[in-house]
Protein backbone atom coordinates (compact mmCIF):
# COMPACT_ATOMS: atom_id res chain seq x y z
CA UNK A 1 0.00 0.00 0.00
CA UNK A 2 1.38 3.34 -1.05
CA UNK A 3 1.42 6.32 1.29
CA UNK A 4 2.59 9.89 1.03
CA UNK A 5 5.38 9.48 3.57
CA UNK A 6 7.21 7.43 0.87
CA UNK A 7 7.84 10.64 -1.04
CA UNK A 8 9.13 12.40 2.08
CA UNK A 9 11.67 9.61 2.68
CA UNK A 10 12.80 9.60 -0.94
CA UNK A 11 13.22 13.40 -0.98
CA UNK A 12 15.09 13.65 2.31
CA UNK A 13 17.29 10.58 2.05
CA UNK A 14 19.73 10.50 -0.86
CA UNK A 15 21.03 6.95 -0.23
CA UNK A 16 19.59 3.73 1.04
CA UNK A 17 22.22 3.55 3.76
CA UNK A 18 20.76 6.70 5.36
CA UNK A 19 17.47 4.97 6.08
CA UNK A 20 16.78 3.59 9.53
CA UNK A 21 15.36 0.15 10.15
CA UNK A 22 11.78 1.36 10.32
CA UNK A 23 12.09 3.23 7.02
CA UNK A 24 13.76 0.26 5.34
CA UNK A 25 10.91 -1.90 6.52
CA UNK A 26 8.36 0.57 5.19
CA UNK A 27 10.06 0.71 1.78
CA UNK A 28 10.67 -3.03 1.69
CA UNK A 29 7.99 -3.64 -0.88
CA UNK A 30 9.63 -1.17 -3.31
CA UNK A 31 13.35 -1.58 -2.81
CA UNK A 32 15.83 -3.59 -0.81
CA UNK A 33 19.20 -2.13 -1.85
CA UNK A 34 20.87 1.07 -3.03
CA UNK A 35 20.29 0.45 -6.78
CA UNK A 36 16.60 -0.23 -6.46
CA UNK A 37 16.28 2.70 -4.04
CA UNK A 38 17.81 5.03 -6.67
CA UNK A 39 15.38 3.75 -9.32
CA UNK A 40 12.49 4.46 -6.97
CA UNK A 41 13.87 7.94 -6.28
CA UNK A 42 14.12 8.69 -9.99
CA UNK A 43 10.60 7.45 -10.66
CA UNK A 44 9.05 9.66 -8.01
CA UNK A 45 11.22 12.74 -8.46
CA UNK A 46 11.76 12.84 -12.21
CA UNK A 47 8.14 12.24 -12.95
CA UNK A 48 7.34 15.63 -11.41
CA UNK A 49 9.90 17.34 -13.61
CA UNK A 50 8.05 16.81 -16.81
CA UNK A 51 7.67 20.02 -18.73
CA UNK A 52 4.50 19.74 -20.76
CA UNK A 53 3.98 22.34 -23.48
CA UNK A 54 2.00 25.42 -22.51
CA UNK A 55 -1.50 25.98 -23.70
CA UNK A 56 -1.52 27.90 -26.99
CA UNK A 57 -2.66 31.54 -27.00
CA UNK A 58 -5.34 30.77 -29.56
CA UNK A 59 -7.25 28.88 -26.89
CA UNK A 60 -7.39 31.95 -24.66
CA UNK A 61 -8.56 34.21 -27.48
CA UNK A 62 -11.37 31.83 -28.37
CA UNK A 63 -12.40 31.59 -24.73
CA UNK A 64 -12.49 35.39 -24.43
CA UNK A 65 -15.00 35.53 -27.27
CA UNK A 66 -17.08 32.79 -25.65
CA UNK A 67 -17.01 34.62 -22.33
CA UNK A 68 -18.12 37.88 -23.96
CA UNK A 69 -21.01 36.13 -25.68
CA UNK A 70 -22.08 34.42 -22.48
CA UNK A 71 -21.94 37.28 -19.98
CA UNK A 72 -22.07 40.51 -21.92
CA UNK A 73 -24.12 42.16 -24.63
CA UNK A 74 -23.80 40.76 -28.14
CA UNK A 75 -21.20 42.28 -30.45
CA UNK A 76 -22.16 45.21 -32.72
CA UNK A 77 -22.53 42.91 -35.71
CA UNK A 78 -25.62 41.39 -34.11
CA UNK A 79 -27.05 44.86 -33.49
CA UNK A 80 -26.69 45.71 -37.17
CA UNK A 81 -28.59 42.56 -38.06
CA UNK A 82 -31.35 43.41 -35.61
CA UNK A 83 -31.68 46.90 -37.10
CA UNK A 84 -32.31 45.32 -40.45
CA UNK A 85 -35.28 43.61 -38.95
CA UNK A 86 -36.53 46.50 -36.86
CA UNK A 87 -36.44 49.21 -39.54
CA UNK A 88 -38.93 47.51 -41.91
CA UNK A 89 -41.26 46.86 -39.00
CA UNK A 90 -41.12 50.51 -37.97
CA UNK A 91 -41.69 51.60 -41.58
CA UNK A 92 -44.72 49.36 -41.89
CA UNK A 93 -46.13 50.64 -38.61
CA UNK A 94 -45.61 54.27 -39.68
CA UNK A 95 -47.30 53.72 -43.04
CA UNK A 96 -50.24 52.06 -41.34
CA UNK A 97 -50.60 54.98 -38.97
CA UNK A 98 -50.44 57.40 -41.91
CA UNK A 99 -53.13 55.39 -43.65
CA UNK A 100 -55.39 55.66 -40.64
CA UNK A 101 -54.90 59.43 -40.48
CA UNK A 102 -55.67 59.86 -44.18
CA UNK A 103 -58.70 57.64 -43.87
CA UNK A 104 -59.92 59.75 -40.99
CA UNK A 105 -59.69 62.90 -43.13
CA UNK A 106 -61.25 61.41 -46.24
CA UNK A 107 -64.13 59.63 -44.54
CA UNK A 108 -65.02 61.69 -41.53
CA UNK A 109 -68.76 60.86 -41.66
CA UNK A 110 -68.12 57.33 -40.54
CA UNK A 111 -66.84 58.23 -37.17
CA UNK A 112 -68.20 61.76 -36.53
CA UNK A 113 -71.75 60.73 -35.49
CA UNK A 114 -70.27 58.59 -32.81
CA UNK A 115 -68.23 61.50 -31.55
CA UNK A 116 -71.20 63.82 -31.57
CA UNK A 117 -73.34 61.32 -29.80
CA UNK A 118 -70.73 61.01 -27.15
CA UNK A 119 -70.30 64.76 -26.71
CA UNK A 120 -74.00 65.78 -26.63
CA UNK A 121 -75.19 66.54 -23.11
CA UNK A 122 -77.88 64.52 -21.51
CA UNK A 123 -81.39 65.88 -22.02
CA UNK A 124 -82.86 67.57 -18.99
CA UNK A 125 -85.98 66.21 -17.41
CA UNK A 126 -89.12 67.99 -18.52
CA UNK A 127 -90.67 69.01 -15.30
CA UNK A 128 -94.26 70.34 -15.56
CA UNK A 129 -94.25 74.06 -15.86
CA UNK A 130 -96.13 75.97 -13.21
CA UNK A 131 -98.37 78.39 -14.86
CA UNK A 132 -98.40 81.82 -13.41
CA UNK A 133 -101.73 82.83 -12.15
CA UNK A 134 -103.03 86.13 -13.36
CA UNK A 135 -102.37 88.96 -10.99
CA UNK A 136 -105.55 90.65 -12.08
CA UNK A 137 -108.90 89.01 -11.43
CA UNK A 138 -110.71 87.92 -14.56
CA UNK A 139 -113.74 89.88 -15.56
CA UNK A 140 -117.20 88.47 -15.41
CA UNK A 141 -117.24 88.09 -19.14
CA UNK A 142 -114.06 86.00 -19.11
CA UNK A 143 -115.24 83.97 -16.18
CA UNK A 144 -118.54 83.21 -17.75
CA UNK A 145 -116.75 81.68 -20.76
CA UNK A 146 -115.49 78.86 -18.60
CA UNK A 147 -117.74 75.88 -18.10
CA UNK A 148 -116.89 75.47 -14.45
CA UNK A 149 -118.88 78.55 -13.55
CA UNK A 150 -122.01 77.48 -15.18
CA UNK A 151 -123.52 75.15 -12.52
CA UNK A 152 -122.61 77.46 -9.65
CA UNK A 153 -123.54 80.70 -11.30
CA UNK A 154 -126.70 81.10 -9.26
CA UNK A 155 -125.06 80.25 -6.02
CA UNK A 156 -122.28 82.71 -6.63
CA UNK A 157 -124.67 85.43 -7.46
CA UNK A 158 -126.48 84.86 -4.24
CA UNK A 159 -123.28 85.20 -2.23
CA UNK A 160 -121.83 88.58 -1.68
CA UNK A 161 -118.02 88.37 -1.37
CA UNK A 162 -117.99 91.32 0.98
CA UNK A 163 -119.84 89.27 3.60
CA UNK A 164 -116.93 86.88 4.02
CA UNK A 165 -114.23 89.51 4.05
CA UNK A 166 -113.08 90.36 7.48
CA UNK A 167 -111.88 93.78 8.37
CA UNK A 168 -108.31 92.65 8.61
CA UNK A 169 -108.41 90.77 5.39
CA UNK A 170 -107.48 87.16 4.75
CA UNK A 171 -104.77 85.55 6.83
CA UNK A 172 -101.89 83.94 5.07
CA UNK A 173 -100.41 82.32 8.13
CA UNK A 174 -99.50 78.67 8.13
CA UNK A 175 -101.63 78.12 11.24
CA UNK A 176 -104.70 79.25 9.38
CA UNK A 177 -103.98 77.15 6.33
CA UNK A 178 -106.12 74.04 5.98
CA UNK A 179 -104.41 71.02 4.67
CA UNK A 180 -106.45 69.41 1.93
CA UNK A 181 -106.25 65.66 2.10
CA UNK A 182 -107.45 62.97 -0.19
CA UNK A 183 -110.35 62.12 2.07
CA UNK A 184 -111.73 65.60 2.00
CA UNK A 185 -111.24 66.15 -1.72
CA UNK A 186 -111.69 62.89 -3.61
CA UNK A 187 -111.30 64.19 -7.09
CA UNK A 188 -108.70 66.75 -6.41
CA UNK A 189 -105.45 66.03 -8.22
CA UNK A 190 -103.20 68.22 -6.16
CA UNK A 191 -103.12 66.42 -2.89
CA UNK A 192 -101.50 68.07 0.08
CA UNK A 193 -101.82 71.67 -1.05
CA UNK A 194 -102.84 74.44 1.22
CA UNK A 195 -105.96 76.50 0.84
CA UNK A 196 -104.73 79.80 1.99
CA UNK A 197 -107.94 81.58 2.53
CA UNK A 198 -110.51 80.96 5.22
CA UNK A 199 -113.10 82.62 3.09
CA UNK A 200 -112.62 79.96 0.47
CA UNK A 201 -113.68 77.36 2.98
CA UNK A 202 -116.76 79.29 3.83
CA UNK A 203 -117.67 79.66 0.18
CA UNK A 204 -117.11 75.98 -0.41
CA UNK A 205 -119.31 75.03 2.55
CA UNK A 206 -122.00 77.26 1.26
CA UNK A 207 -121.90 75.73 -2.15
CA UNK A 208 -121.98 72.22 -0.73
CA UNK A 209 -125.08 73.01 1.26
CA UNK A 210 -126.78 74.34 -1.84
CA UNK A 211 -125.92 71.20 -3.74
CA UNK A 212 -127.24 69.01 -0.95
CA UNK A 213 -130.47 70.87 -0.98
CA UNK A 214 -130.87 70.57 -4.67
CA UNK A 215 -129.65 67.01 -5.41
CA UNK A 216 -129.35 64.80 -2.33
CA UNK A 217 -132.41 62.89 -1.10
CA UNK A 218 -133.98 63.96 2.12
CA UNK A 219 -133.39 62.14 5.39
CA UNK A 220 -137.11 61.29 5.94
CA UNK A 221 -137.15 59.67 2.53
CA UNK A 222 -134.18 57.54 3.50
CA UNK A 223 -135.84 56.52 6.78
CA UNK A 224 -139.08 55.54 5.04
CA UNK A 225 -137.13 53.61 2.51
CA UNK A 226 -135.45 51.67 5.26
CA UNK A 227 -138.73 50.98 6.97
CA UNK A 228 -140.40 49.63 3.81
CA UNK A 229 -137.88 47.33 2.20
CA UNK A 230 -139.69 46.61 -1.07
CA UNK A 231 -137.32 45.55 -3.91
CA UNK A 232 -138.48 48.26 -6.30
CA UNK A 233 -138.02 50.91 -3.68
CA UNK A 234 -134.65 49.58 -2.73
CA UNK A 235 -133.50 49.67 -6.35
CA UNK A 236 -134.84 53.15 -6.74
CA UNK A 237 -133.14 54.32 -3.59
CA UNK A 238 -129.81 52.78 -4.57
CA UNK A 239 -130.03 54.36 -8.01
CA UNK A 240 -130.77 57.65 -6.45
CA UNK A 241 -127.85 57.17 -4.11
CA UNK A 242 -125.38 56.46 -6.90
CA UNK A 243 -126.76 59.33 -8.92
CA UNK A 244 -126.36 61.60 -5.94
CA UNK A 245 -122.75 60.53 -5.47
CA UNK A 246 -121.97 61.20 -9.09
CA UNK A 247 -123.48 64.61 -8.86
CA UNK A 248 -121.58 65.26 -5.68
CA UNK A 249 -118.31 64.38 -7.35
CA UNK A 250 -119.04 66.62 -10.28
CA UNK A 251 -120.01 69.42 -7.97
CA UNK A 252 -116.84 69.01 -5.97
CA UNK A 253 -114.76 69.16 -9.11
CA UNK A 254 -116.57 72.24 -10.27
CA UNK A 255 -116.08 73.82 -6.93
CA UNK A 256 -112.36 73.25 -7.13
CA UNK A 257 -112.16 74.86 -10.53
CA UNK A 258 -114.17 77.74 -9.33
CA UNK A 259 -111.94 78.27 -6.34
CA UNK A 260 -108.93 78.45 -8.58
CA UNK A 261 -110.48 81.32 -10.39
CA UNK A 262 -111.85 83.08 -7.32
CA UNK A 263 -108.65 82.80 -5.32
CA UNK A 264 -106.80 85.68 -7.02
CA UNK A 265 -109.62 88.01 -6.12
CA UNK A 266 -108.45 87.95 -2.53
CA UNK B 1 -6.50 46.63 -15.03
CA UNK B 2 -3.39 45.95 -13.01
CA UNK B 3 -5.25 46.62 -9.78
CA UNK B 4 -7.97 44.13 -10.65
CA UNK B 5 -5.35 41.50 -11.60
CA UNK B 6 -3.65 41.88 -8.24
CA UNK B 7 -6.98 41.64 -6.54
CA UNK B 8 -7.90 38.39 -8.28
CA UNK B 9 -4.49 36.87 -7.61
CA UNK B 10 -5.26 37.03 -3.92
CA UNK B 11 -8.52 35.17 -4.37
CA UNK B 12 -8.91 31.48 -3.72
CA UNK B 13 -10.04 29.25 -6.57
CA UNK B 14 -13.50 28.98 -5.10
CA UNK B 15 -13.86 32.74 -4.65
CA UNK B 16 -12.70 33.27 -8.20
CA UNK B 17 -15.35 30.89 -9.40
CA UNK B 18 -18.03 32.80 -7.50
CA UNK B 19 -16.81 36.00 -9.13
CA UNK B 20 -16.86 34.30 -12.51
CA UNK B 21 -20.45 33.24 -11.94
CA UNK B 22 -21.23 36.96 -11.58
CA UNK B 23 -19.66 37.63 -14.95
CA UNK B 24 -16.34 39.07 -13.85
CA UNK B 25 -13.85 38.63 -16.65
CA UNK B 26 -10.82 39.16 -14.39
CA UNK B 27 -11.80 36.12 -12.34
CA UNK B 28 -11.89 33.95 -15.43
CA UNK B 29 -8.50 35.26 -16.57
CA UNK B 30 -6.98 34.35 -13.21
CA UNK B 31 -8.48 30.85 -13.27
CA UNK B 32 -7.14 30.34 -16.75
CA UNK B 33 -3.72 31.56 -15.70
CA UNK B 34 -3.63 29.09 -12.81
CA UNK B 35 -4.92 25.98 -14.53
CA UNK B 36 -4.57 26.25 -18.29
CA UNK B 37 -1.05 24.86 -18.56
CA UNK B 38 -1.61 22.15 -15.98
CA UNK B 39 -4.76 20.94 -17.65
CA UNK B 40 -3.28 21.18 -21.09
CA UNK B 41 -0.33 19.11 -19.88
CA UNK B 42 -2.72 16.62 -18.27
CA UNK B 43 -4.61 16.17 -21.53
CA UNK B 44 -1.36 16.05 -23.46
CA UNK B 45 0.01 13.22 -21.31
CA UNK B 46 -3.27 11.35 -20.95
CA UNK B 47 -4.04 11.47 -24.65
CA UNK B 48 -0.65 10.13 -25.70
CA UNK B 49 0.91 13.47 -26.52
CA UNK B 50 -1.61 14.53 -29.13
CA UNK B 51 -1.22 18.31 -29.10
CA UNK B 52 -4.23 19.10 -31.29
CA UNK B 53 -6.57 16.95 -29.25
CA UNK B 54 -5.17 18.30 -26.00
CA UNK B 55 -5.75 21.83 -27.28
CA UNK B 56 -9.35 21.04 -28.24
CA UNK B 57 -10.11 19.43 -24.90
CA UNK B 58 -8.53 22.31 -22.99
CA UNK B 59 -10.74 24.78 -24.84
CA UNK B 60 -13.79 22.59 -24.30
CA UNK B 61 -13.03 22.32 -20.62
CA UNK B 62 -12.77 26.09 -20.08
CA UNK B 63 -15.85 26.61 -22.23
CA UNK B 64 -17.70 24.43 -19.74
CA UNK B 65 -16.30 26.54 -16.93
CA UNK B 66 -17.82 29.63 -18.62
CA UNK B 67 -21.13 28.31 -19.87
CA UNK B 68 -21.89 25.71 -17.19
CA UNK B 69 -20.51 27.56 -14.21
CA UNK B 70 -23.80 27.01 -12.36
CA UNK B 71 -22.94 23.29 -12.10
CA UNK B 72 -20.06 24.15 -9.82
CA UNK B 73 -20.77 23.81 -6.12
CA UNK B 74 -18.87 26.50 -4.23
CA UNK B 75 -18.57 24.24 -1.20
CA UNK B 76 -16.42 21.86 -3.20
CA UNK B 77 -12.76 22.28 -4.13
CA UNK B 78 -12.43 23.91 -7.53
CA UNK B 79 -9.23 22.01 -8.31
CA UNK B 80 -10.93 18.72 -7.62
CA UNK B 81 -13.96 19.75 -9.67
CA UNK B 82 -12.04 20.90 -12.73
CA UNK B 83 -9.73 17.87 -12.71
CA UNK B 84 -12.70 15.54 -12.37
CA UNK B 85 -14.27 17.20 -15.41
CA UNK B 86 -10.97 16.76 -17.26
CA UNK B 87 -10.75 13.11 -16.17
CA UNK B 88 -14.29 12.45 -17.43
CA UNK B 89 -13.43 14.09 -20.75
CA UNK B 90 -10.42 11.80 -21.05
CA UNK B 91 -12.57 8.77 -20.30
CA UNK B 92 -14.97 9.80 -23.06
CA UNK B 93 -12.02 10.06 -25.40
CA UNK B 94 -10.89 6.60 -24.43
CA UNK B 95 -14.37 5.26 -25.10
CA UNK B 96 -14.45 6.81 -28.54
CA UNK B 97 -11.11 5.14 -29.17
CA UNK B 98 -10.14 8.04 -31.38
CA UNK B 99 -6.83 8.55 -29.71
CA UNK B 100 -3.97 6.44 -30.83
CA UNK B 101 -0.81 6.04 -28.87
CA UNK B 102 1.94 8.21 -30.21
CA UNK B 103 4.79 7.70 -27.82
CA UNK B 104 7.43 8.60 -30.35
CA UNK B 105 6.21 12.14 -30.93
CA UNK B 106 6.02 14.68 -28.19
CA UNK B 107 8.14 13.00 -25.60
CA UNK B 108 11.00 15.33 -26.33
CA UNK B 109 8.88 18.28 -25.18
CA UNK B 110 8.59 16.82 -21.69
CA UNK B 111 12.04 17.42 -20.35
CA UNK B 112 13.63 20.27 -18.59
CA UNK B 113 16.78 21.40 -20.39
CA UNK B 114 19.40 22.59 -17.98
CA UNK B 115 22.39 24.16 -19.67
CA UNK B 116 24.67 24.20 -16.66
CA UNK B 117 23.91 20.64 -15.60
CA UNK B 118 26.31 17.80 -15.97
CA UNK B 119 25.99 16.45 -19.49
CA UNK B 120 26.30 12.83 -18.37
CA UNK B 121 23.66 13.35 -15.78
CA UNK B 122 21.38 15.03 -18.28
CA UNK B 123 21.73 12.16 -20.72
CA UNK B 124 21.13 9.67 -17.98
CA UNK B 125 17.97 11.46 -16.82
CA UNK B 126 16.73 11.79 -20.40
CA UNK B 127 17.11 8.07 -20.97
CA UNK B 128 15.41 7.32 -17.71
CA UNK B 129 12.47 9.64 -18.46
CA UNK B 130 12.02 8.12 -21.88
CA UNK B 131 11.85 4.71 -20.30
CA UNK B 132 9.50 5.98 -17.59
CA UNK B 133 7.08 7.49 -20.10
CA UNK B 134 7.25 4.37 -22.19
CA UNK B 135 6.40 2.27 -19.17
CA UNK B 136 3.51 4.55 -18.28
CA UNK B 137 2.10 4.31 -21.79
CA UNK B 138 2.07 0.57 -21.53
CA UNK B 139 0.28 0.72 -18.21
CA UNK B 140 -3.50 0.41 -18.06
CA UNK B 141 -5.48 3.68 -17.87
CA UNK B 142 -6.70 3.60 -14.27
CA UNK B 143 -3.18 3.03 -12.85
CA UNK B 144 -1.57 5.45 -15.23
CA UNK B 145 -4.09 8.19 -14.44
CA UNK B 146 -3.62 7.83 -10.70
CA UNK B 147 0.15 7.93 -11.04
CA UNK B 148 0.05 11.03 -13.29
CA UNK B 149 -2.33 12.88 -11.02
CA UNK B 150 -0.20 12.09 -7.99
CA UNK B 151 3.34 12.53 -9.25
CA UNK B 152 3.01 14.71 -12.34
CA UNK B 153 0.15 17.03 -11.39
CA UNK B 154 0.89 17.04 -7.67
CA UNK B 155 -2.57 16.23 -6.37
CA UNK B 156 -3.11 14.61 -2.99
CA UNK B 157 -4.57 11.17 -2.49
CA UNK B 158 -7.78 12.70 -1.16
CA UNK B 159 -8.14 14.92 -4.19
CA UNK B 160 -7.51 12.02 -6.54
CA UNK B 161 -10.16 9.97 -4.75
CA UNK B 162 -12.66 12.82 -5.20
CA UNK B 163 -11.74 13.35 -8.84
CA UNK B 164 -11.93 9.68 -9.77
CA UNK B 165 -14.79 9.06 -7.31
CA UNK B 166 -13.05 6.12 -5.68
CA UNK B 167 -11.95 5.34 -2.14
CA UNK B 168 -8.63 6.67 -0.86
CA UNK B 169 -7.53 3.10 -0.17
CA UNK B 170 -8.16 2.28 -3.80
CA UNK B 171 -6.00 5.22 -4.83
CA UNK B 172 -3.21 4.05 -2.56
CA UNK B 173 -3.36 0.49 -3.85
CA UNK B 174 -3.34 1.69 -7.43
CA UNK B 175 -0.37 3.91 -6.72
CA UNK B 176 1.49 1.04 -5.07
CA UNK B 177 0.80 -1.20 -8.04
CA UNK B 178 1.87 1.50 -10.53
CA UNK B 179 5.15 2.27 -8.73
CA UNK B 180 5.94 -1.42 -8.25
CA UNK B 181 5.38 -2.07 -11.92
CA UNK B 182 7.48 0.92 -13.00
CA UNK B 183 10.29 -0.14 -10.70
CA UNK B 184 10.27 -3.60 -12.19
CA UNK B 185 10.28 -2.26 -15.76
CA UNK B 186 13.06 0.25 -15.03
CA UNK B 187 15.26 -2.24 -13.22
CA UNK B 188 17.70 -2.01 -16.13
CA UNK B 189 18.74 1.43 -14.83
CA UNK B 190 19.89 0.01 -11.50
CA UNK B 191 23.35 -0.59 -12.80
CA UNK B 192 23.62 2.77 -14.63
Amino acid sequence: MYDEWVEKIVITKLHYTELDAEQKEALGSYCDDEASYQVLRNILLLSSEFNPPKAPHGVKNNLDVIFAESFHSPPPRVIVLSKRIVIPILAAAASFGLFLVIKGFLFPSVETPVVIAKTTPKPKKNYPRIEKQPSVAPTKKEASKKDVFVPQANSLRSIKPEEFKSDQGPTYLDSDASFITESSQNDQEAVGTYAWTASEEIIQDKINEDIKDEVAPRADDRVSALQTPSPARAVKSSMAKTKGEQVNRKMNYDTQEMLKVIKPLY
Amino acid sequence: MRISAIKYQEFSDEKLMVSLQQGEKGAFDEIYRRYADRLYGYFFKMLWYNEIRAQDLTQDLFTKVITKHHYYDASRSFKTWIFSVAANMCKNEFKRNEIRKNTKTGIDHLYYVSSDANLEKVIHEKQFKDALLGALDEMDEKHREVFMLKHMDGLSIKEISEIMEIQEGTVKSRLFYAIKRLANQLKVFENV
